[in-house]
C-alpha cells in the first residue's frame, strides 16, 4: 500500500464512512464528497479552459466547502499552459501544483517535462481500470461518435467500423470539421491504430463526399437539416442539440474498436506531489463532481457507480479502442496528412 | 478552430539548424543558452525579432519565386522557432492569425497563384509582426509591474452576460479597425473573439437555442468577415453587426437563465 493511500485512509478513520472506502481497492463505487477530508493550505492550479464555466463551478464549490483552502488559479488555453509548464520545468520547476486540462495530449506534454512521478495508487484505483494512467488522472471523458439523420439513414445500415464508410459502395454524404482539435485527435488515433497509409486512403476516399464545417456543432446541425447524412462529432454536441431542440432529426451511433469511438479525456496532473494536491484531485473524482459534469456538460464519468449522461449507453456496452491517450500528442504527422490530402 | 501544433522538446534544439537550411544563410544566434522558455519571453525579444525578420524575408522569397516545394520546410521552420511558443503562450489571441496567413500562403502556392501568394505572404508577415509587437507590449507592461500582462494569467472568470458584453465591445472595435483601413487586423479580432470568448459559451446556448448558435457561428465565421473582405458599404457591415448584437443580447439573457437554473455541485 502506498504511503499516500495509507495517510488518506488514516485521516478518514475518524469518520463513520471510512469502512466504505475499503472496496476501493477492488475498483468499487466512487466516493461521496462527504467521505473526503477537508482541504487546508495553498494550491496553485493551472486550468486549461474547457467547458465554459462548468469547471469554474466545480472549483467554486470546492472552495466553499473548504474555507481554509487558498486556491490560486491561472487560466488559459490548454496548449499555452502546457507550453508554460514546459518552460517552467526547464527553468527550474513548475510554479503550479496542479494542471487541469481539457485534453490528454497537453497533460502528457506537461508531465513529460515536469516528471512528477507516479500518481498515488489509491487515487488511480478510484478510476475505471482502463483509465489508470501513471502520471496523470483522467477526470471525465468524451466519446467520438457518428451523428446521423434517422430520416435519411437506417441505423441498422451503419457500419461497425469507420473504415467501411470509405468503401466504394457507400454513398453516404459526410460532414466533418477537420480544423477542430477533436477531429484531429480522431485522425491521430486512426493513424496510430491503422497506420498512415490506410488513414490517407480513408481520407481520400471520403473527401469527395464530405462537406467541411468550422466546428462540430455545425456538423451536428448539418446532419439535422439533412445537408449531410452522417457526421463525425464529439457525442455531447448531439445531446445538447436534442436538449435545445427536442425531436431534432439527429441521433448518435457508435462504432466499435476503432478510432471512430475513441474515448478521450480531460484530466489533472499533480505536478508537485503533496497530500493536499492528491486530496484535491480526489474531489474531482467524487460521485458528486462526476455526476455534475455528466449532468451539466454531458461528459462521461470515469469512475464506477456514476451514470453516464442520458442519451449514451453505459461504457460496458461501448467498445472504445485500446489506445494510450498521451500518444494523441503526435499531432504533426496528422496535420501533414490532412494538408496533403487537401482535407485541411 | 485554427490548427494548433504541439511543439516537441527536441525540435527546439534544431531550430537554428532548420533556419540555416531553409534560408541558406548563417543561422541567427539564439542567445538562450539553456532555454528559459516562453515565460521568460521578455528577455529574448531581440532573438524573436531576428527570427521574425528571417521568416518574413523567406516568405517574400517563396511567394516571389513560387517555390511550393519549399513550403513544408518553411512551415516546419515556423513551428520550430522560439517566437512561435512565445506568441502561442503570451499573445495567443494573435496566434491563429499567423497560421491563417501561413495556410493561405501554402494554398496559394499550391494553386500556382502568384498574386494570391503575395497577398497571403503580406498577411502572414503582418500577423507575425503583430505577434511580435504584442510580445514587446506585454514585456513593457511586465517591466512596469503589471502582472496581468502575461497572456496566460487571465482575469477572474466572467459571467455569461459579462462575456457577451465583452464580445459586443470587441466586435465593434473590429469594425472600427476595418473602417480605419486594416481589414486583416479586423478579421483577426473577429476570429479571436470567436475562439477566445464565444466558443466557451456555446454549450449552454446550444441547449437553449441551437438556431441562435448556428446563426452566430455563421456570422462570426462567414457573414461578417466576408463583408469586410468584399469592402462592403459601412451601412451593410453595420447591419450585420446590429443583427449579431441582437442575437448576442438574446444569448446573454439565455446564459443568465442557464446560470440561475444550474444545479449545485455538492
Amino acid at each position: 500500500m502506498s504511503l499516500g493511500r495509507r495517510r488518506f485512509l488514516q485521516g478518514l478513520c475518524a469518520t463513520p464512512l471510512a469502512a466504505s472506502l475499503w472496496p476501493l481497492a477492488a475498483g468499487a463505487q466512487a466516493l461521496s464528497v462527504d467521505a473526503l477530508p477537508t482541504l487546508s493550505g495553498r494550491l496553485t492550479l493551472y486550468l486549461g479552459r474547457g467547458e465554459g464555466g462548468l469547471y469554474e463551478d466545480v472549483l467554486e464549490a470546492i472552495r466553499k466547502r473548504n474555507p481554509d483552502l487558498e486556491l490560486a488559479v491561472r487560466r488559459g488555453p490548454s496548449v499555452a499552459l502546457a507550453n508554460t509548464l514546459v518552460a517552467e520545468a526547464r527553468a527550474g520547476g513548475p510554479r503550479a501544483d496542479l494542471f487541469w486540462s481539457i485534453d490528454a495530449s497537453s497533460l502528457g506534454l506537461a508531465t513529460d517535462a515536469v516528471q512528477p512521478g507516479p500518481v498515488d495508487d489509491g487515487l488511480r484505483e478510484s478510476l475505471l481500470p482502463d483509465f489508470r494512467y501513471r502520471n496523470w488522472v483522467p477526470v471525465s471523458g468524451r466519446l467520438r461518435a457518428l451523428a446521423y439523420n434517422p430520416d435519411r439513414v437506417d441505423p441498422a445500415s451503419l457500419p461497425e467500423r469507420v473504415a467501411a464508410l470509405a468503401h466504394e459502395e457507400s454513398t453516404l454524404r459526410i460532414g466533418w470539421a477537420p480544423a477542430y482539435a477533436a477531429f484531429q485527435s480522431f485522425v491521430t488515433a486512426m493513424r496510430l491504430l491503422e497506420g498512415d497509409a490506410a488513414t490517407r486512403r480513408w481520407l481520400q476516399a471520403l473527401k469527395p463526399r464530405a462537406t467541411t464545417y468550422a466546428g462540430e456543432f455545425g456538423v451536428a446541425m448539418a446532419v439535422e437539416r439533412g445537408e449531410v447524412d452522417l457526421g463525425f462529432v464529439n457525442h455531447y454536441y448531439v445531446l445538447r442539440l436534442l436538449q435545445g431542440k427536442p425531436g431534432a432529426r439527429v441521433a448518435l451511433a457508435f462504432t466499435r474498436d476503432d478510432a471512430g469511438c475513441l474515448l478521450n479525456a480531460s484530466g489533472a496532473a499533480i505536478l508537485k506531489p503533496s497530500t493536499l494536491a492528491t486530496d484535491f484531485v480526489r474531489y474531482l473524482l467524487t460521485r458528486e463532481v462526476q455526476s455534475y459534469l455528466a449532468r451539466e456538460a454531458y461528459e462521461v464519468p470515469l469512475v464506477a457507480g456514476v451514470e453516464p449522461p442520458a442519451g449514451i449507453p453505459p461504457l460496458t456496452e461501448l467498445s472504445p479502442p485500446d489506445i494510450d491517450l498521451e500518444r494523441l500528442a503526435d499531432l504533426r504527422p496528422t496535420l501533414d496528412l490532412l494538408r496533403q490530402t487537401r482535407v485541411l | 478552430m485554427i490548427l494548433r501544433t504541439m511543439r516537441t522538446l527536441a525540435g527546439r534544439a534544431v531550430a537554428a539548424g532548420l533556419l540555416a537550411l531553409t534560408f541558406g544563410q548563417a543561422s541567427p544566434v539564439l542567445a538562450h543558452g539553456d532555454l528559459e522558455g516562453a515565460d521568460a519571453f521578455h528577455e529574448h525579444l531581440d532573438d524573436y525579432q531576428t527570427e521574425v525578420q528571417s521568416l518574413t524575408r523567406r516568405a517574400d522569397e517563396l511567394a516571389a519565386k513560387g517555390e511550393f516545394d519549399e513550403m513544408p520546410a518553411f512551415i516546419e521552420a515556423w513551428e520550430e522557432v522560439e517566437v512561435h511558443a512565445a506568441v502561442e503562450s503570451q499573445a495567443s489571441e494573435l496566434y491563429a492569425g499567423i497560421w491563417q496567413g501561413l495556410i493561405a500562403l501554402n494554398q496559394a502556392m499550391e494553386a500556382g497563384d502568384r498574386e494570391a501568394a503575395r497577398a497571403a505572404a503580406e498577411r502572414f508577415k503582418g500577423a507575425l509582426w503583430q505577434g511580435y509587437g504584442a510580445l514587446r507590449y506585454a514585456a513593457a507592461r511586465m517591466e512596469a509591474g503589471d502582472e496581468a500582462a502575461s497572456a496566460t494569467a487571465q482575469a477572474e472568470p466572467m459571467s455569461g452576460a459579462e462575456a457577451v458584453a465583452a464580445i459586443i465591445e470587441e466586435l465593434r472595435a473590429a469594425v472600427d479597425t476595418w473602417e480605419s483601413g486594416d481589414t486583416a487586423a479586423a478579421e483577426r479580432q473577429i476570429n479571436r473573439t470567436y475562439m477566445q470568448r464565444f466558443e466557451y459559451l456555446e454549450g449552454d446556448l446550444i441547449e437553449r437555442d441551437p438556431e441562435l448558435v448556428s446563426r452566430l457561428e455563421k456570422d462570426f465565421n462567414a457573414t461578417l468577415p466576408l463583408k469586410l473582405q468584399e469592402g462592403a458599404e459601412p451601412a451593410a457591415v453595420e447591419a450585420v453587426l446590429d443583427g449579431m448584437v441582437t442575437d448576442l443580447n438574446r444569448a446573454a439573457r439565455l446564459l443568465e437563465a442557464a446560470e440561475k437554473s444550474r444545479s449545485e455541485v455538492f
